[in-house]
């Protein structure tokens, strides 16, 4: 029982993780409408600049994080500015490309200047804490506190305020929001300023558990693809709780079937489900 | 009478909560030129959508020379002998004039993965087959000019007659018009008037989505009006024309009688 | 990018120069580096021009390619390592195994369309190699395979052999499968099949309506190549003799793709330039400091973003405008 409930915890742990890459992902996508495949590569920098700013700097976890999370959200505004923007009216194959482009530089440039090795973080909450007859540190906690914290406040941003109501817009209908006065340039800024500041977040939640290496990303971003394809590209609840969804199975079939499987199993999972609902379960687009 | 070619018996389609159309009924005989009018969002493109096969249907049946075609995939329809243009003029742009026409007659050839890569003859004759059919349909529907022109370069107008040339290359019994006049300028309504015209002459049954009155009123033989997905009224054009629910779904009740 | 345009006299001029031009390299380059080096790239050539077919061509976006590669090594390798079988009918049966597979991913995947069809072909390649790398009773997992034989000598009615052991004689296999490769897509993109193909690249709806199986002609273009993926991946384990899971891995994939779009997508010539130039200055590049990927990136995003039709693109444009006919 005290396993289960462990992997249980270490599920809702993950599915936070999860959560967070995937609605940096469906908040881009909802605006793209194509999906952004550097989102990956952009987790992973995020968790070396937190690192970088952590160990060289000798920065406070949580100043580290932000910082990385302001970092990256500069970066994703870059992106869009030079890459995404000119491609807007192409086919989505060449928006595609360059993001493969993109994961190049990022993660052989990560390999270049930090090296193939994986880096430990200096470990920041490591008292270890006993809920529902099982042990966990609490870093775990911090994560799924953290996630819960930042879903909270993403939803009152998007539902609350006017320059939520106009990324809203503009993920709806582009021209009609450009028509009503909308810039629309600036939320597509916006939106992939939030989704990879959501990245760096994730990536730097999870940093001092998992350790730190450039293909970090790469599990990462295809788990987030069959949450957002399963939840519905471009849907916020799609992306939670797929994520959340996620991170238990994973969890759970790695603990009770054979972990080196489990990227199978959850592919499997993915494949099944476009072989019945070629757009998803939620699907719209 | 001519019999009837196509049979649409009580079709339904929903969309979500939405009911488009309502347990329709109409017939298209054969060798005449039918006209499906109506305000719009009326339902027409959507019978359509569902006679070949782009939408499945909520409920009703369509028969074909007889044969029930109800849902089957837009390729099997088009097997069987119904073309049709879209609303929204659809060509391959990027293609040349001449292949676009080429590759509507596709369905009608065999092209095996062996004969295709070993060159036999009887590829290559099946390929002529289709390239013949494409310059018939260049001088038909006065193209010829135009033959390798990029698709995407040419006229609103141009670009229409390519596409009813395209449909014309499937060697249809009937064929489905969607709005073939939209976007065009009144100058050029009367050169896509006469090539329908030419159409029925060369025995292919046509049924139109039209808007424009000038063309829905001269141009068919038989004319049905639809609104919001209902059938209010079928017969010739002038009859139609008269009728009071017809006006008073397209003006308003204050200009009806 | 243009559709069907027949070989010109030019450039059936050219295209023969140059093959005779491939023939003649080993009787003046006897060096076994350069010799390697035109080997890979023939290698890499086939598989990413066998990609353009079902991406260029056929216009989906398919990111498994890299899987069926490797299991085409794979299927190779493993049948003439414990199956002790030849070089020839085992690169038949793995060509037909690398279908097979090809025909049940390819029947699942090819539901989706677009972006969904990107990541769910992705997805398979993950599956594949993971796969490849953790049944290590068949496949030895990441210990690899080791010792893949070349094909046998082939004795000549007249004495004497053809000994694939030495660099001229496998260059000369490669070049010959090359050929077919280009020669069996160049016949079929030439034809009514083809054209099936550039119709649903070119709007899907549209080729439905008049009469062209969507699903079938897609599956086909996928089947076709996967089989020649299949295939020269089956010349890579019998080149190599060494098989690792990575080579199914998605960066293959990658890689292929980078050659299809940089030599230019939906061209003929253009996946075998890109694979051309990009093994030849990594390869010569090796021992230089400078990370690879990261010069692809850069290069991928300033040729997506400025010379969309990739060097084949921007050579036809070129010709275009001298030869008079103008721009667009």
């Amino acid at each position: 029982m005290s396993l289960f409930i462990q992997q249980v915890l270490n599920g809702i742990m993950l599915g936070s993780v999860y959560s967070l890459v995937a609605l940096g992902l469906t908040l881009e996508y909802g605006i793209l409408h194509i999906p952004n495949f550097t989102h990956g590569a952009l987790y992973m920098a995020g968790a070396y600049v937190t690192f970088l700013l952590a160990t060289s700097l000798g920065l406070n976890f949580w100043v580290a994080m932000i910082l990385s999370m302001i970092a990256l959200a500069l970066i994703g505004i870059v992106m869009e500015r030079l890459v995404y923007r000119p491609l807007m009216l192409e086919s989505p194959l060449s928006s595609f490309i360059a993001a493969i482009g993109m994961i190049f530089i990022f993660v052989d440039g990560a390999l270049y200047i930090f090296g193939p090795d994986f880096k430990r973080f200096p470990p920041v909450h490591t008292q270890v804490v006993q809920v529902l007859g099982t042990t966990i540190t609490f870093q775990r906690i911090i994560i799924i506190l953290v996630t819960v914290a930042l879903i909270v406040l993403l939803h009152l941003f998007i539902k609350k305020t006017v320059v939520g109501a106009t990324i809203e817009a503009t993920a709806q209908d582009m021209e009609g929001a450009r028509l009503m006065g909308i810039n629309v340039k600036r939320v597509r800024m916006m939106v992939f300023a939030l989704g990879t500041a959501l990245a760096a977040a994730a990536a730097s939640l999870v940093a001092p558990i998992h350790l730190v290496h450039p293909g970090m990303g790469g599990p990462v971003i295809l788990k987030a693809f069959v949450i957002i394809i399963l939840g519905g590209m471009g849907s916020i609840p799609g992306a939670i709780i797929g994520g959340f969804l996620l991170g238990l199975v994973e969890s759970l079939s790695g603990g009770y079937i054979s972990t080196s499987y489990h990227e199978v199993f959850s592919f499997g999972v993915l494949v099944s489900v476009l072989a019945i609902r070629p757009t998803g379960l939620f699907g719209g687009k | 009478m001519n019999p009837a070619l196509l049979e649409v018996k009580g079709l339904c389609k929903d969309f979500g909560g939405l009911r488009a159309v309502d347990a329709v009924d109409f017939q298209v005989r054969e060798g005449e030129i039918f006209s499906i009018m109506g305000p719009n969002g009326s339902g027409k493109t959507t019978i359509f959508n569902v006679i070949t096969g782009f939408y499945p249907a909520t409920g009703g049946r369509v028969f074909f020379r007889g044969e029930d075609v109800t849902n089957l995939k837009p390729y099997t329809v088009a097997q069987k002998g119904i073309a049709r243009t879209f609303q929204l003029t659809a060509v391959f742009s990027r293609d040349t004039v001449f292949d676009n026409l080429v590759v509507g007659h596709r369905l009608r050839v065999r092209a095996g993965l062996l004969g295709t890569v070993f060159g036999s003859r009887q590829t290559r004759q099946e390929e002529g087959k289709c390239r013949e059919k494409a310059e018939e349909i260049l001088e038909f529907t006065g193209l010829t000019r135009d033959r390798s022109r990029i698709a995407g370069s040419l006229t609103q107008e141009a670009q229409k007659r390519l596409s009813i040339g395209m449909a014309l290359a499937t060697d249809p019994k009937l064929l489905l018009l969607d709005e073939p006049t939209g976007g065009v300028n009144f100058k050029e309504i009367s050169n896509l008037v006469s090539l329908i015209e030419k159409i029925k002459r060369n025995g292919v049954t046509v049924c139109l989505i039209e808007h424009k009155m000038k063309v829905a009123m001269e141009l068919p033989d038989r004319v049905m009006v639809l609104n919001y997905g209902r059938k209010i009224t079928e017969g010739a054009p002038r009859e139609v024309s008269q009728d009071q629910r017809v006006i008073e779904a397209y003006l308003g009740k204050s200009y009806a009688a | 990018m243009r559709t069907l345009t027949e070989l010109s006299s030019p450039k059936r001029l050219i295209v023969l120069l140059l093959i005779l031009l491939a023939f003649a390299i080993p009787f003046f380059v006897s060096s076994r580096f350069y010799l390697h080096i035109l080997i890979m790239c023939f290698i890499w050539g086939m598989a990413a021009s066998s990609m353009n077919l079902i991406m260029g061509y056929t216009g989906q976006v398919n990111l498994a390619h890299g899987a069926f590669f490797g299991i085409g090594a794979y299927a190779a390798g493993l049948l003439m390592l414990k199956w002790g079988m030849n070089f020839w009918p085992a690169l038949v049966l793995a060509c037909i195994i690398t279908v097979a597979l090809g025909f049940f991913i390819g029947i699942l995947a090819l539901r989706t369309k677009g972006s969904y069809f990107a990541i769910g072909s992705m997805c398979f390649n993950v599956i594949v190699t993971v796969i490849i790398d953790s049944w290590e009773e068949l496949t030895e997992g990441a210990r690899g395979l080791l010792g893949i034989p070349r094909p046998s000598p082939i004795p000549l009615p007249w004495g004497g052999q053809i000994a694939f052991a030495s660099m001229p004689t496998y260059y000369y296999l490669v070049l010959i499968f090359l050929l077919l490769t280009l020669l069996v897509i160049y016949r079929i993109v030439h034809s009514m099949m083809g054209r099936s193909f550039l119709a649903i690249r070119g709007n899907e709806e549209l080729a439905e309506s008049i009469g062209i199986h969507g699903m079938r002609t897609k599956l086909l273009s996928f089947l076709i190549s996967t089989a020649l993926a299949g295939v020269a991946g089956v010349l890579y384990a019998s080149y190599i003799g060494f098989l690792s899971p990575e080579i199914s891995d998605y960066h293959v994939t990658f890689e292929f793709l980078i050659f299809c779009l940089i030599g230019g997508l939906g061209t003929l010539g253009g996946p075998l330039i890109g694979a051309f130039l990009l093994t030849v200055v990594s390869e010569l590049l090796h021992g230089v400091a400078v990370p690879r990927l990261v010069a692809y990136g850069f290069l991928l995003v300033l040729i997506i973003i400025f010379l969309r039709g990739g060097i084949m693109g921007g050579a036809q444009m070129l010709w275009l405008k001298v030869s008079g006919k103008g721009g667009r």
